[in-house]
């Protein structure tokens, strides 16, 4: 028998205690004052003498054994010579599950990791077979189903750290399938991990094939070290007329119970920007707001960067400044028309920062098809549209630009070209004397409306809409709203590589007073970066996440890339054909390099899920209860393991101290009933 | 009479409500009542007798003999003295005050319970107009008060100042006090009789061959009695500080037996010598200890 903490039987030493108060109490014993001892002395004394010390012995000996069981069980003892006795005959199948999560970086935790995996492998008997997979959020199977130990000791040697996250579910799916074709009849998971509860989100249940044992080695270390983590980081952009500014502030969290000094520093590009000193006391949170920094014309790269503590991977969070160019809006009114039937228009749009509208005026006339390709949306404001506008306008949107056509009472539309607009132009409808038409059914799904959509998000029915285009919408459009009299007030069509949208009234204050409503400002932004199909850039993504390159816009063109380079310098190399979305599955800086200009590239942050720094632990039982195909596979043969793992399987201890406190409630009734006797 | 009035030390021992309970009896000796009986018995209360009681003031058909001539010449008035009648009888209390008598397992010791006791027996009798004293005695007398009507106080004031300090010897003690006790009276002795019923027979027997009523209270603590509520230790004797190691639960039924058989023994020698004997468990409040005594007594005295 061995013990897993024999320090602990230092303590039977206190055995010797109630026998030495037992002796000691003999001879200094209580002493009662009698008036005579006349009658007493007359008593036959070694009856006396012989009837006392049974009793007491037998309270003697049940508190001896309470207290000696109890000391071998927190000395935790297994056996180690009686798995000879209880291993079944036959070789076996084992999957050595190795978390390789970065929260495995924490401490002593991988070096643990990687002991525990050699002392199995090394364990493993002539016939047996061994699978040895790495696993975070992704499963890889290093060496699959051999009985070769130089070929796993080898695929051990060369497994590292990642910066993913820790999922338990889709490992033990493979363990579980790789022992559903074994032939042999033991099966064997020895699952090698820091046990972490963020890592246990099984939807699906997992069932292990019947038979198969779950063994769980604990690489925990059980001390605490001081370790921070970067949650997040906020970048909060301001604009002047001269230049854009752009504050950081970087969200750190102290995972641990004791307050910690924290170096914060911002490293802007290669250099270091700015440092920050912050004391965080235990499980709290600091903010930490650098100096304002001025952007420039091209994508910023950053990082905050914490002090060295005990888990280094979260302490580096990359984030990106993307220059955003402005949308060039191109609004076009008649030559004839006042001012005001472009001001709304013109006003929304110089409210802006991300993006910005720089709103060029020009009347329909004076119209150039260079002054459309310049432009990323083109607003038809109420005019007449001439042969020549059409057709410059039908080669816009089918090359990919954006139209936005306000069906005004002066609109019109030339029959001689094709149709672009999504609907067939019906006739003005004064509602003037009448009762108010007003805004009825929104497509909230769709993406200009979809910001609106909560309560208080901002409420279209307000609006008064005095006059209106009596108007039927194609079949090839979407009708994204309507009027509450059922005509349609916004539809949508897909034109070549472009889109048009129609409104069916004005934008000015001539048949409705839907720009003196607080929805006007955020609906003819929603409705311009729809045309110009702007996409919010991410300042940064997560390891794990699939990046789509197509979404990848590198110099302005979205005609897909050629090249990604990792963080660690890796060189992805795409073809025509091949897939274009990339796992990201390093932290760092996503260099992708276009097809036509090799010279030219964009750039994407990776950063590891931080909920992983949370190691708050699971018990390892939860996964072996949830596995399980039936109690055969809870059997308790004894293998040549790890210590630990004969430890935990066996549970001697748990015997014991459940023996040593029932020997204790026996010597309570025991003393109970003698002391009223 | 001064307005003060003087506290007796030992008064607390005169408990009201034991006196309360035993008002209605009497404690008449033997003595007394065979003399009556006999046609001994004389005038009930104040009679020609040599013990003088006090002095009343002269009244026209008193007998010029007993004028107090040296009063008259203090006082110039004429007082005839009165003296105590042949009814009044000597009672005396003989208390054990050794140290044994320190015992109590019940927050009261036999030796308190004796005071109480003979404080209300004393007083109780002193109301009946006879003669009241007390003997304390150990291994030798310890204190000495004759009995006298005029030794009230003097009786409570020796039960307020006894403290046992020595071991008992009751033969050679008792011995000595025969000697005092030439005029019949009555005897009260109050102890716990840690000695063979033959040695205690052989101690009081002079006292009765005198032609005293004795009255033996045998004060024993229930814990004496039963050994009960006691843990095994080592018990050590009061008196010669001998050690026994003792388990009360294993020798309890051997120590009963015991300790009956003393107090039959004892019983049955004072009945045979014509003495009245009584068990008295201090657990047992004193008022139901002396009623139930007396009230046994007055019958078995009518019943003769």
């Amino acid at each position: 028998m061995a013990f897993l903490a024999p320090l602990f039987l230092v303590g039977l030493i206190g055995v010797a205690i109630p026998i030495l108060v037992h002796l000691i109490r003999r001879e200094q014993n209580q002493v009662t004052p009698f008036p005579s001892l006349m009658f007493l002395r007359r008593i036959p004394y070694q009856a006396v003498r012989q009837r006392r010390s049974i009793r007491n012995l037998i309270l003697l000996l049940v508190r001896l054994t309470a207290f000696v069981l109890i000391v071998l069980a927190f000395a935790r003892p297994f056996f180690t010579g009686a798995a000879s006795v209880m291993v079944e005959p036959g070789a076996r199948e084992v999957v050595v599950l190795l978390d390789g999560s970065y929260s495995m970086g924490y401490s002593d935790h991988w070096p643990r990791a990687l002991a525990a995996a050699k002392d199995v492998i090394q364990g493993l008997n002539q016939n047996d077979r061994a699978s040895l997979v790495l696993f975070t959020s992704n499963v890889e199977i290093l060496a699959r189903s051999t009985s070769e130990t130089n070929e796993l000791l080898s695929a051990l040697d060369a497994v590292a750290l990642s910066a993913g996250a820790t999922r338990y579910g889709p490992a033990l799916q493979v363990a579980g399938s790789i022992l559903a074709e074994s032939s042999f009849s033991r099966r064997e998971v020895i699952l090698i991990s820091d046990f972490q509860r963020s890592g246990w989100k099984v939807t699906n249940p997992v069932v292990l094939p019947s038979g198969t044992t779950l063994n769980s080695v604990v690489v925990n270390s059980g001390s605490e070290e001081l370790n921070a983590t970067v949650t997040t980081v906020s970048l909060d952009h301001s604009t002047s007329s001269t230049q854009d500014r752009v504050s950081v502030t970087a969200t750190v969290f102290n995972q641990s119970e004791d307050a910690m000094k924290v170096s914060v520093a911002l490293d802007i590009g290669d250099r270091e920007f700015e440092v920050k000193q912050v004391d965080i006391d235990g499980q709290s949170t600091e903010l930490v707001a650098f100096s304002p920094l001025v952007t420039s014309a091209q994508d910023i790269r950053g990082t905050v960067r914490l002090s060295k503590d005990a888990l280094e991977r979260d302490n580096i969070f990359h984030f990106l400044i993307n220059h955003v160019e402005p949308l060039h809006v191109l609004v076009v009114g008649a030559s004839s028309a006042s001012g005001s039937t472009s001001l709304y228009i013109r006003r929304a749009l110089s409210i802006g920062e991300r993006p910005r509208f720089e709103v060029i005026e020009q009347s329909a006339e004076s119209i150039e098809y260079e002054d459309l390709r310049k432009s990323s949306i083109v607003v038809l404001n109420d005019v007449r549209v001439m042969n020549t506008l059409a057709v410059q306008l039908q080669k816009y949107v089918e090359d990919g630009g954006g139209l936005l056509v306000v069906l005004g009472p002066r609109a019109t539309w030339p029959a001689e070209v094709a149709d672009i607009l999504p609907v067939t132009l019906g006739v003005p409808v004064d509602q003037i004397g009448d009762p108010v038409v007003r805004i009825g059914s929104i497509q909230y799904g769709h993406t200009i409306f979809e910001p609106f959509q909560l309560p208080r998000s901002g409420d279209f029915s307000t609006a008064r809409v005095y006059g209106y285009r009596s108007s039927v919408a194609l079949s090839s459009s979407q009708v994204l709203a309507e009027f509450d009299t059922g005509l349609p007030a916004l539809v949508e069509r897909q034109v070549g590589s472009g889109r048009v949208l129609a409104w069916l009234s004005t934008l000015d204050l001539q048949w409705s007073d839907l720009p003196l409503k607080p929805v006007f400002l955020p609906f003819v932004h929603r409705m311009s970066q729809h045309l110009a199909a702007y996409v919010t850039p991410d300042p940064w993504l997560f390891v794990g996440q699939a990046l789509n390159l197509k979404s990848v816009r590198v110099d302005g063109h979205n005609e897909g890339p050629n090249v990604v380079l990792t963080p660690s310098g890796r060189r992805l190399e795409l073809n025509q054909g091949d897939t274009e979305v990339v796992e990201l599955t390093e932290q760092g800086f996503y260099e992708i390099r276009g097809r036509l200009n090799a010279s030219s590239s964009t750039v994407v942050a990776s950063n590891i899920e931080v909920s992983e720094s949370d190691l708050t632990p699971m018990d390892p039982m939860d996964i072996l209860i949830a596995t399980r195909a039936d109690t055969e596979s809870l059997s308790t043969n004894t293998m040549p393991q790890t210590r630990e793992i004969q430890g935990q399987t066996q549970q001697i201890w748990w015997y014991l101290l459940c023996i040593g406190v029932f020997m204790l409630a026996v010597d309570t009734v025991l003393s109970n009933l003698l002391s009223k006797a | 009479m001064s307005s003060e009035q003087r506290i007796v030390p030992g008064t607390r021992f005169i408990n009201p409500v034991v006196l309360n309970r035993i008002g209605s009896l009497e404690l008449i000796a033997r003595s007394v009542v065979d003399g009556f009986i006999n046609g001994l018995h004389k005038a009930p209360y104040f009679g020609a007798s040599v013990d003088f009681a006090e002095h009343r003031g002269y009244v026209p058909g008193d007998d010029i003999r007993r004028i107090d001539w040296r009063a008259y010449a203090r006082t110039d008035r004429f007082y005839v003295k009165e003296y105590e009648a042949d009814s009044n009888t000597n009672f005396s209390v003989l208390l054990d005050v050794s140290k044994s008598m320190a015992f109590g397992s019940q927050g009261l010791t036999k030796l308190e319970y004796a005071r109480i006791l003979a404080g209300c027996l004393t007083y109780f009798v002193h109301r009946q107009r006879d003669r009241v004293g007390i003997v304390t005695f150990d291994e030798d007398i310890v204190e000495y008060v004759p009995p006298s009507a005029k030794h009230m106080d003097t009786v409570l004031q020796v039960l307020d100042r006894v403290t046992p300090k020595r071991p008992s010897q009751l033969r050679s003690s008792l011995h000595k006090l025969a000697e005092h006790f030439g005029r019949r009276g009555i005897v009260v002795l109050i102890s716990d009789l840690y000695e063979d019923p033959d040695v205690v027979l052989d101690a009081v027997g002079p006292l009765r061959s005198r032609g005293n009523d004795v009255i033996v209270f045998h004060v024993l603590d229930p814990a004496e009695i039963e050994l009960s509520s006691m843990a095994a230790s080592t018990f050590q004797d009061l008196e010669s500080s001998e050690k026994i190691h003792i388990v009360p639960d294993v020798v309890r039924t051997e120590y009963l037996k015991l300790i009956q058989a003393h107090t039959e023994a004892l019983k049955s020698r004072f009945t045979e010598n014509h003495m009245d004997y009584a068990v008295i468990n201090t657990s047992e409040p004193v008022d139901h200890a002396l009623f139930n005594y007396l009230t046994a007594r007055h019958h078995l005295m009518r019943s003769r």
